[in-house]
């Protein structure tokens, strides 16, 4: 079945939505009556969906959800997502896509803190911004995503990719502080501005950072000068980023210098940041 | 083309064509993309990484260059080459496709390896093992569902796949080319070979894609299991039973090993319509055990049947 979900313009919830389960009940409906019996909790009391939502059956091949509206107050829309595909056009709230394990969501608006969090699979594509921790690990866990691709075109908060153990997130604009935080291995892509001290306690894992000499964000002394030299694999990553609509892919391929440094010296210390430019003119 | 058949014999041109059959086994193959900084690089890694490798019999496996990879057809974007390699078993295949890589192709300078069989259900793991000689610095990196294992090396980094595809594949397919003269029997051979290189999914894997020393099953002497063709061979043709006709004073074989058997029947109708034609062959003909070995038989007479029906309709 293929639905289009759109939120009712006089039902609009002033406590958050807790709808982690609502993504995966609504794929599984085969009847339209049995869209009536999925409730989610809004704040401490659960609502029938059809109080909040115009949900229609489409024309599609199946197993496809459209949203469409502001889901700002709908929270871990796509939770455990194991296939098929969620086109989104509106803004989300939290938790968008946390422990996905497959299939893909596409978002052309804006999302709130903890997108992708601790997933394992599929692709989560962010035509906006995402807020803070993208990526990342539950409080408390020691690993973050385990798997899959975040791909972002706009800017992403603090935390982006904390204690990451696989997978890749590509950003397309800036990034926040404590970016690859603690990460155990993984890559991280930044095509626009980052904050201070990528990849602190960084175990293993790839941060790579466009522009080199634009950017404003201090290293951490814990990290080494490692040479100039370009991996292979980093331009098959980003002709892959290419390939899947990461529009930034082009550009990064175009800035062949290459400075890497590893680290983090005070963790494991095998992680590597790679600062790419169009030349090196900028070095001192 | 003058296809002329009775039952008992066919004719291409003035080549007769024996009515016997090529003998062909079950192989488990793999695929692999060898690429370098430039062509010439390449090359040297897939010559180099296919040698010895011309039979089972007494190589570890057979390998072969299936063809040349331009810049667009290769994951990393530089020129490369794509090689088959065929053993009797994936076991074996892993064990040999492990020590060729790790000992010619990632000892060649600038050069990366490439897993080319999509099917990897059942893999063999390369790089994954590789990945040891980097001793703890070794990056793995996954891109789309592959991964692949930076080994640091002394001019960068040794870039190879974690696990290679194998598919079931055929290896033996032969022909043997029938010549009045040493020259003209090995251009024709030159000229069969030339035909089914253009071919994907095959490879000869003898030098030059041509065997001299063709082999019968066993020997007089203990412990040997293969011994000279001696039906074949020229200089015994008047003190043994023969197989050459009177007027043929040498012969080539080519062997092809395949992907799928229509891969190997298609480079035998190839390579018999390129060998058949040529000057100074008098027959073709294909090497057996009397079917009691190999579950395939790729009949000659078949090869050319077909082709000539395709062509007629």
């Amino acid at each position: 079945m293929t639905w289009l979900v759109r939120p009712r313009s006089d039902a609009i919830p002033s406590t958050p939505v807790e709808a982690r389960e609502l993504i995966g009940q609504l794929m599984d409906c085969a009847d339209p009556a049995d869209i009536n019996r999925i409730k989610v909790w809004v704040g401490n009391a659960q609502i029938q969906i059809p109080e909040l939502l115009q949900i229609t059956q489409i024309d599609g091949p199946g197993h496809e959800l459209y949203l469409e509206g502001d889901f700002r107050h709908y929270h871990g829309l796509g939770w455990k997502l194991k296939s098929g595909k969620i086109m989104i056009n509106g803004n989300t709230g939290a938790r968008l896509g946390a422990e996905m394990e497959g299939g893909s969501i596409e978002l052309c608006g804006d999302c709130g803190a903890w997108a992708g969090v601790a997933m394992s699979g599929g692709r989560l594509f962010i035509q906006g911004n995402a807020g803070r921790w993208l990526g990342a690990n539950w409080p408390g866990e020691s690993k973050g995503m385990r798997g899959g691709e975040i791909l972002v075109q706009g800017d992403t908060g603090d935390h982006t990719g904390a204690c990451m153990r696989r997978g890749t997130i590509a950003v397309a604009g800036s990034s926040g502080f404590g970016l690859g935080r603690d990460m155990i291995a993984g890559s991280i892509f930044v095509a626009g501005n980052f904050s201070d001290y990528p990849g602190m306690g960084m175990k293993r894992g790839s941060i790579v950072l466009a522009n080199e000499y634009q950017n404003h964000g201090k290293l951490l002394s814990s990290f080494s000068p490692d040479g100039h030299a370009r991996p292979l694999t980093l331009d098959m990553q980003l002709k892959y980023l290419a390939q899947k609509g990461w529009t930034k892919a082009n550009e990064l391929l175009q800035q062949r210098y290459c400075t890497r440094f590893f680290g983090d010296n005070l963790s494991l210390g095998l992680g590597e940041i790679i600062f790419l430019s169009d030349n090196n003119s900028g070095k001192e | 083309m003058n296809t002329s058949h009775d039952s008992s014999t066919l004719q291409l041109g003035n080549c007769i064509i024996h009515d016997t059959f090529a003998e062909a086994f079950p192989m488990t193959a793999t695929r692999v993309i060898v690429t370098a900084l430039n062509r010439s690089w390449a090359r040297t890694a897939a010559n180099v990484v296919t040698g010895y490798a011309t039979s089972v019999i007494a190589c570890d496996a057979e390998a072969g260059i299936e063809s040349e990879l331009n810049e667009d057809q290769t994951p990393d974007g530089r020129p490369g080459f794509s090689l088959l390699f065929f053993a009797f078993n994936r076991e074996s295949l892993e064990k040999s496709v492990i020590k060729r890589v790790g000992q010619c192709i990632m000892t060649c300078p600038t050069t990366a390896c490439f897993n080319g069989i999509d099917d990897k259900t059942k893999p063999v793991k390369i790089g994954g093992k590789l990945r040891r000689f980097g001793d703890g610095f070794q990056i793995s990196k996954l891109i789309g569902d592959r991964r692949f294992w930076r080994i640091p090396v002394m001019d960068g980094e040794f870039v190879c796949e974690d696990e290679f595809g194998t598919t079931k594949a055929i290896g033996g397919g032969n022909i043997l080319i029938l010549g009045k003269c040493q020259e003209s029997t090995l251009s024709a051979a030159e000229f069969a070979v030339k035909a089914v290189s253009k071919m994907k999914n095959v490879i000869m894997p003898f030098p030059g894609g041509v065997v001299r020393s063709g082999s019968k099953v066993g020997s007089k002497y203990k412990g040997l299991i293969a011994s000279t063709n001696h039906e074949f061979a020229p200089s015994l043709k008047y003190r043994v039973k023969t197989s050459l006709p009177e007027n043929a004073n040498c012969c080539y074989e080519i062997v092809m090993d395949g992907l799928t058997l229509d891969s190997i029947h298609e480079a035998t109708t190839t390579s018999i319509h390129a060998a058949a034609f040529c000057d100074g062959v008098v027959a073709i003909s294909a090497g057996n055990y009397g079917g009691k070995l190999g579950p395939y038989h790729i009949y000659l007479k078949d090869r050319i049947l077909n082709k000539h029906k395709e062509s007629t309709e």
